[in-house]
């Protein structure tokens, strides 16, 4: 890739958002119109916005990557995000929210539940839990940005996580709520062109549709032919002493390499390889002579390489083809094998029914972020930004079909993947990144797809970043200075400073995020955001669902609920589910354990637990407690369509 | 569609059919819900509220 071109087309994209989010500044004359503009956005800048806020680096890196490792059943979710994140939320949500909130004179989702119940407190708690647990987010966007930078310009990642916070902040912090709308529009449209391509060029490369289809449906069949044809050919004590050598966790038994009799290990030839294709030749200095002669040698002649496995008894030499059949063979077995392990069927077969993959897929992963979307401070602000229900209505097409081409391609691309990989390298490849499957979806767009398309993917991740992270770090901002400082700690009492306070939350936010960046690690981009979703599903959609349609709601109901909601899913977050619970290290350093259940539980999802318990103490304690009077309803339902 | 499995193949149809559907909504609603549901004490507050909030 051209690092000059790059640098350019960078350039010319940031001036844009830098210009867009100046306009945001001159158009923002005080505090209410930095928190939610001036309330008369387009059609096509909210649905835009709402998407490309929805939809991040999480959702292209992360997601697209655990479609290619688990194929395409994650479009359940695809269709979860159009079905509920738009349709339900724009027809069902979005009028409702929007006349409500205008009735309430709700500037965030915070103090549209404060208003609703009448309660500093709701508010107050509300602007507390963002404050706390959206930087996780904001930290997994800002990674996954970082990442994107690292790999395609070969910026080292704390510069580029550095770089990418300074821009953000500043459009978000002077440009304020418009500053943040304009640049999503702008960088919603690159998401889409950039999608399309992607789209067109993946199936392309496949033979078409069908046939690509059919591929990936076979591909289980193929990685288990290959094994089972070369298993037959070989000796079986030799054919399983290699196998050991490849899934071995232990260096000592891992394959060495030599040329002409010097030896180096497989990861440390290719590190030297690598560097001095990139004319990096300080590598040289760390050699022994030998070793120089060696890889000159191995340059010139990639035949005269051995591969050595095993000591004593069993020692087996292998030339590089020999090597590379039994390693691809042997690899992709492995990976497909470890996933069939927990119910996977196939990239294009839904897991089996109960397994841990099926609890992954449909709790986790399509429950918490496909329902738990529908609470996201940062999105329902923006049915409070449109001037009437007209508006929404005309947003709702443009949203669908903008899920549709970033998130659904995302899925469907990061599946075909596999077949691509395997086609050109003969790795599938979970196999080819080692496991880490947030590196698929660069590597497919660095090694497989045309350089010219690098160009616009990168800026289609840089639009997806950006996009995400500027509406996160405002609505981090507006809470903590809006919800909590204003008026919970000033008890409501206005503020000359008010367009100053919530810049210095924005601030917070930013540097909050930066910090959570460089400790955070690196595997957990989808997780962070699946973790928030879920989160906030549990805390405040039975709530936000109750303001907007049950009069009967009363202010101890959802005081108890977002309480209960809140604490169950943090505790099952911490103490339950494995893989969270062992990112976290809490349960372990508490108990010795990295989870306090066992059986299928800890694959459960924290909002498939904490969702319906704060539903069931919503519903409960509202019938125990007094309702909110008539007149008072009658005003807040001012309007609000039946 | 080349797919064995009726899970996936649902899941495939139901993203394309659900993102026509949201297009063809909007379609048929273009013109619908443009007007103003807010009446003039609104008005008025909003405008007071701005003021409080205090230019820059």
């Amino acid at each position: 890739m051209n690092i000059l071109t790059l640098l350019i087309v960078i350039l010319i994209y940031i001036g844009v958002t830098a210009y867009l989010g100046y306009k945001g500044y001159k158009e923002s004359k005080n505090a209410k119109e930095l928190m939610i503009g001036d309330r008369k956005v387009h059609p096509y800048v909210m649905a835009i916005s709402y998407g490309a806020t929805f939809i991040s680096t999480a959702a292209i890196i992360g997601f697209g990557g655990l479609a290619a490792r688990y194929g395409m059943s994650l479009l359940w979710l695809a269709f979860a995000n159009i079905f509920v994140g738009v349709f339900i939320a724009f027809v069902f949500f979005g009028k409702r929210t929007r006349q409500m909130g205008l009735n309430l004179r709700a500037h965030t989702l915070p103090e549209f539940l404060g208003r609703r119940y009448n309660s500093k407190f709701i508010q107050g708690f509300s602007g507390i839990v963002i404050f706390i647990f959206m930087p996780l987010c904001t930290a997994a966007v800002l990674m996954g940005a970082a990442r994107t930078m690292e790999g395609f310009l070969n910026i080292n990642f704390n510069v580029s996580l550095f770089f990418f916070a300074i821009i953000v902040s500043m459009y978000v912090i002077f440009g304020g709520m418009k500053g943040v709308i304009y640049t999503d529009a702008f960088q919603g449209t690159i998401m889409i062109a950039g999608m399309i391509v992607l789209f067109v060029l993946t199936y392309n490369m496949l033979g078409g549709f069908i046939t690509a289809h059919k591929k990936i449906a076979n591909l289980p069949n193929v990685i288990n032919e290959n094994y089972a044809k070369l298993e037959n050919e070989t000796d079986k004590n030799i054919f399983y002493s290699i196998e050991k050598a490849f899934i071995s966790k232990n260096a000592k038994d891992k394959p060495s390499l030599f040329i002409n009799n010097t030896e180096f290990s497989e990861s440390q030839y290719n590190d030297y390889k690598t560097r001095l294709e990139k004319g990096d030749n300080s590598v040289l200095d760390t050699l022994t002579p030998n070793q120089i002669v060696a890889l000159v040698e191995a340059r010139k002649d990639e035949n005269i390489i051995q591969y050595k496995i095993g000591a004593g008894q069993t020692n087996i030499t292998l030339d590089t083809d020999e090597y590379t059949k039994y390693k691809s063979v042997m690899l992709n077995k492995m990976y497909l094998s470890d996933m069939e392990k927990i119910g996977f069927q196939g990239w294009a077969a839904m897991p089996k029914t109960l397994t841990p993959l099926w609890f992954i897929i449909l709790t986790s992963i399509t429950l918490g972020v496909g329902v738990g979307v529908l609470s996201q401070p940062q999105l329902v602000i923006r049915f409070m930004m449109v001037k009437n229900n007209r508006e929404i209505n005309r947003a709702v097409g443009i949203g669908g079909v903008f899920m549709f081409l970033t998130v659904g391609v995302t899925y469907i691309v990061g599946t075909l993947s596999n077949s691509i990989f395997f086609e050109r390298t003969s790795l599938i490849p979970i196999a080819l990144t080692g496991g880490n499957h947030d590196t698929i979806i660069p590597l497919f767009i660095t090694t497989i797809l045309p350089k010219w398309f690098g160009y616009i993917f990168m800026l289609t991740i840089l639009a997806a970043a950006m996009s995400t992270l500027s509406s996160q770090v405002h609505t981090i901002g507006v809470s903590v200075a809006h919800d909590v400082y204003e008026t919970c700690i000033m008890r409501g009492k206005k503020s000359e400073a008010s367009i100053l306070i919530s810049r210095v939350g924005m601030l917070i936010a930013v540097t909050v995020s930066i910090v959570l960046s460089y400790f955070m690690p690196s595997n957990i981009i989808a997780t962070a955001t699946s973790l928030f979703f879920g989160l906030t599903a549990a805390t405040f959609l039975p709530s936000y669902i109750g303001s907007l349609y049950f009069k009967g709601i009363t202010k101890p109901a959802v005081i108890s609920s977002m309480i209960v909601g809140s604490i169950s899913s943090i505790f099952w977050i911490v103490f339950v589910q494995t893989k969270e619970a062992t990112l976290l290290g809490i349960s372990k350093a508490l108990f010795g354990k990295t989870t306090l259940a066992s059986g299928m539980w800890v694959f459960v999802d924290s909002v498939a637990i904490a969702l319906p318990l704060s539903i069931i103490t919503l519903i409960v304690v509202s019938f125990l407690t007094k309702k909110i009077d008539a007149e008072t309803l009658e005003k807040m339902f001012f309007r609000v369509r039946k | 569609m080349g797919f064995k499995d009726i899970g996936i193949t649902l899941a495939y149809s139901l993203s394309i059919i659900v993102s026509i559907l949201c297009a063809l909504f909007s379609f048929l609603n273009w013109n619908k819900g443009a007007e103003d549901t807010l009446d003039k004490e609104w008005h008025e507050d909003e405008k007071r509220i701005e003021e409080e909030m205090g230019e820059e």
